[in-house]
Formats: C-alpha cells, sequence, structure tokens
C-alpha cells in the first residue's frame, strides 16, 4: 500500500454544535483509515467529555492512561504551570481494536509490507481544568489571543516532536470555541465539520465559520473545509432535509460524497468492552461499513490534494 | 381521530402485566432493573437461572468468591453467550477460551463496566 502523500498531515474534526458525531466520525476515520488505508494515524482527543478515548481505548484503557499520567491533561497541566509539557510522553501507541489490524500489527515488525494502526493523546474529565488554568496563566488583556497563540505554538512543537512517525493527526474538537480547539484548528491542514440535515445544525455551522474560523482565527480557506452529514434517516422530512443541502451549498460549503447513516448499531460503536476486546470491522459498523470505508478514501484523496501547512513539510511555517 | 379498542380494566392491566413479563424473560437489562427495584435479596439456583442474569448486577452484589461459584456452574457455551449478550465480549474475543478463563473475563470485564457506571 503506498502512502497517499509524504509526512504529517493533520485534520480537525469540529464544530460548536455538541452531539453531531464528532467523536464518533473521529473514531470512524482512524479506524478506517489504519485498516483500509494502511496509514499510521494518531487521535489528539481534545474534548474533556472523553469520548473518543473512550471509544478507541476501552474505559479500562483510559483510566490505565490516566493512572500513569499518559494523557493530554497532563501535558494541558505541565503547561498551565509554566513547564514545557512532553506530548510524545502522552501518545499511546497501537490502540486500534480492530481485528484485522490486530492480525496486521502481529506480523507488522521484520515485515516490509505497509500496515496501518491507531495511536492516540487521550483526554479526561480534568482537561477543561486545566485549560483554564493555562488559560489565567496566559492571559493578557492587553493581548487577548495570546492564550491561542501560546496553544498554538505547543501543540505545533508537540506534533513536530513525532517526527513522521503519524501519517495523519485527527483532532477531535470539543463542541464550543475552546482555548484547545482552537490551537488546533489554526494549525490543521483540513477541517471537517459533521453535521445533522437540520436548519439548526447549518445554522450552528455557519456561526461557527463566519464567527470563529473567519472573524476570531483567520484561517477559513473553503477548499481546505468540508462538511460530513451524519445519522443520516433513510426516510422522513425529504423536502426539509434538501432544504438544508441547497442551502449549505449556497452558504459556500462542500460535503464530502458520502454520509453516514443512523444505524441502531451506533450504540456499539461507542463502547468497547476492554482494552484487550477486538471485534472485526465489518460487525462493529454492520450495515454503515462501506460507508465508513469510503469516508476514510474520501478523506485521503481530499487531504492528499492540499498543500500541507505546516509541520513537517512546509518549511515556511 | 383514530379509533381506540375499549378494554374493561382486567383485560387492560393483564395486557400491560403480561407484556412487562415477556419483555423481563427476553431482556436481561430490563429484568436487573426490576429486581434491583424489588430490593430484596435474590437467590439463584440452575443453570437456567444464572443465565437469565446480568452479570453487573451481579459483580455489584456479590462477593468474588460467590460469583465464582455462580458462574463456575456454567458450561463454556453458556459462559460465552453471557458475555456476548451483556456487550462484555466480542466474536473474536471469545475465540479458543477455556472456563476458567471466560470466568475470568466476565469477573473483570463486569466489574469494570459497573465502575464506568458508577455503581463500583
Amino acid at each position: 500500500m503506498t502512502k497517499p502523500w509524504s509526512g504529517q498531515r493533520s485534520i480537525a474534526i469540529a464544530n460548536m454544535k455538541g452531539g453531531v458525531g464528532k467523536s464518533t466520525t473521529t473514531m470512524m476515520i482512524a479506524d478506517t483509515i489504519a485498516l483500509h488505508q494502511g496509514l499510521q494515524c494518531l487521535v489528539v482527543d481534545l474534548d474533556p467529555q472523553a469520548n473518543s478515548s473512550q471509544m478507541i481505548m476501552s474505559y479500562e484503557g483510559l483510566k490505565h492512561a490516566a493512572d500513569a499520567s499518559k494523557t493530554l491533561t497532563k501535558w494541558m497541566k505541565d503547561l498551565g504551570q509554566g513547564l514545557r509539557g512532553d506530548f510524545f510522553d502522552a501518545v499511546r501507541p497501537d490502540v486500534c481494536g480492530i481485528d484485522e489490524v490486530r492480525n496486521a500489527r502481529a506480523f507488522r515488525w521484520g515485515s516490509a509490507r505497509r500496515t496501518g494502526d491507531i495511536a492516540i493523546v487521550p483526554a479526561t474529565p480534568e482537561l477543561r481544568f486545566a485549560e483554564l488554568a493555562f488559560d489565567h496563566r496566559t492571559y493578557d488583556p492587553s493581548d487577548p489571543s495570546k492564550p491561542r497563540r501560546e496553544l498554538q505554538k505547543a501543540l505545533r512543537a508537540g506534533l513536530r516532536s513525532l517526527g513522521t512517525t503519524y501519517d495523519l493527526v485527527v483532532f477531535d474538537c470539543p463542541p464550543g470555541f475552546t482555548t484547545l480547539a482552537q490551537g488546533a484548528l489554526s494549525i490543521a491542514d483540513a477541517i471537517i465539520s459533521p453535521m445533522l440535515e437540520d436548519p439548526v445544525s447549518l445554522w450552528s455551522l455557519v456561526s461557527f465559520r463566519d464567527f470563529g474560523l473567519k472573524e476570531t482565527l483567520g484561517v477559513w480557506e473553503p477548499e481546505r473545509h468540508k462538511v460530513l452529514y451524519t445519522r443520516v434517516r433513510s426516510a422522513g422530512a425529504n423536502g426539509e432535509r434538501a432544504a438544508v443541502r441547497n442551502d449549505l451549498r449556497k452558504a459556500g460549503f462542500t460535503a464530502i460524497p458520502v454520509h453516514i447513516r443512523d444505524v441502531a448499531q451506533a450504540i456499539r460503536w461507542t463502547q468497547r468492552p476492554a482494552h484487550d476486546s477486538f471485534e472485526t470491522f465489518a460487525r462493529k459498523y454492520g450495515p454503515a461499513r462501506i460507508e465508513v470505508e469510503h469516508l476514510g478514501k474520501s478523506i485521503c484523496d481530499f487531504v492528499a490534494e492540499l498543500d500541507p501547512r505546516n509541520v513537517m513539510e512546509n518549511p515556511n511555517v | 381521530m383514530s379509533k381506540k379498542e375499549r378494554l374493561p380494566p382486567q383485560l387492560a392491566l393483564g395486557r400491560f402485566l403480561n407484556t412487562v413479563r415477556e419483555e423481563a424473560a427476553t431482556n436481561s437489562g430490563f429484568r436487573s432493573r426490576l429486581l434491583e427495584a424489588l430490593d430484596v435479596e435474590i437467590y439463584v439456583d440452575g443453570e437456567e437461572e444464572i443465565e437469565t442474569l446480568d452479570p453487573i448486577a451481579v459483580v455489584t452484589t456479590k462477593t468474588e468468591t460467590s460469583f465464582r461459584r455462580i458462574y463456575n456452574q456454567l458450561n463454556v457455551a453458556q459462559l460465552k453467550r453471557i458475555l456476548r449478550q451483556s456487550e462484555l465480549a466480542t466474536g473474536p474475543d471469545l475465540l479458543r477460551k477455556s472456563k476458567p478463563v471466560l470466568i475470568d473475563m466476565l469477573w473483570a470485564r463486569a466489574n469494570n463496566r459497573a465502575t464506568e457506571r458508577g455503581r463500583g
């Protein structure tokens, strides 16, 4: 399997609205990128709800990481105390729960064949308080964007410290517009915004772009931002849903050419029974497995076409 | 306006209770919640009754020795079925696992799930 780009690329899964499937999308992308695209994927969980950390590592795995202080929370606490956080130390490697990836992992060493896997920098609920401490320490009334710039610098240095170990870094942003999310959005090569097919979601997305990405961060470029429709129903309210899609296009957004349907199976995606529990890709995603696979391919094509914004490839940053 | 069926109270209640009974017979989570709501000590006797218990509820109310004694009465297929139905294990997790390993898995994972739900 050949790598679609050289060096490290990053995407941010972000939307100010909660409950649109950001963490689930993060996990899906990581799973399919590792399995079908053979890429090494690093998930950075910026959300204190720690949903993607739990989904990927299991509750038990996350507890172990927290007990060993190998989390983004620890990194953030260090920064909040004016210390230099060790990002590399917070990475938990080889955590993919897909059975096929586990089997390939066993033969990875000593083999010329490229195989993918997932690593994660997990979050815990205390992340929010660590972030607040950082904001308080760095806030300067004469320079209100200082906390964001400091964090952006720290995140960028953190990714640099990983070298080219990871092909794709996926930032799972929390709802709202926290300093950590702003830092990630400022350095990511691309932004994916999961959204539901309803007018409130569209309204929220437009605000996110206009006030957040354009006005506050000044990073919005239409070719770097795509929308992913999630929890799409097979029928019902067809007229309203078509109107939302039409309004989204008119507002200047582009949607990824695949959507994730609403399936009962989703309840299983969110709960890995234990850190040593594995499931086949087909069983895990059930009826949505083809869509998830296509999502991974679409993300790869999208990211491969973009000029890298920073970190490992662009010497101007 | 929809035309609703008219029933005497006895029959209407009977229908409701039958639905609860049927659900309790097939849904172990629902059954456990009903038993918990009764707030009485439940004892189990025989393989069939053990299979109907929710291991997460058992792990929070019994000692490790009692837990192991209860599940030791079951065979490998029954243990695997409990692990799958309570979503404590997947198909690949259960491949080529012996009875002692399955009981260890059930104890460890049920404990973790109970802690996760704040019931540990």
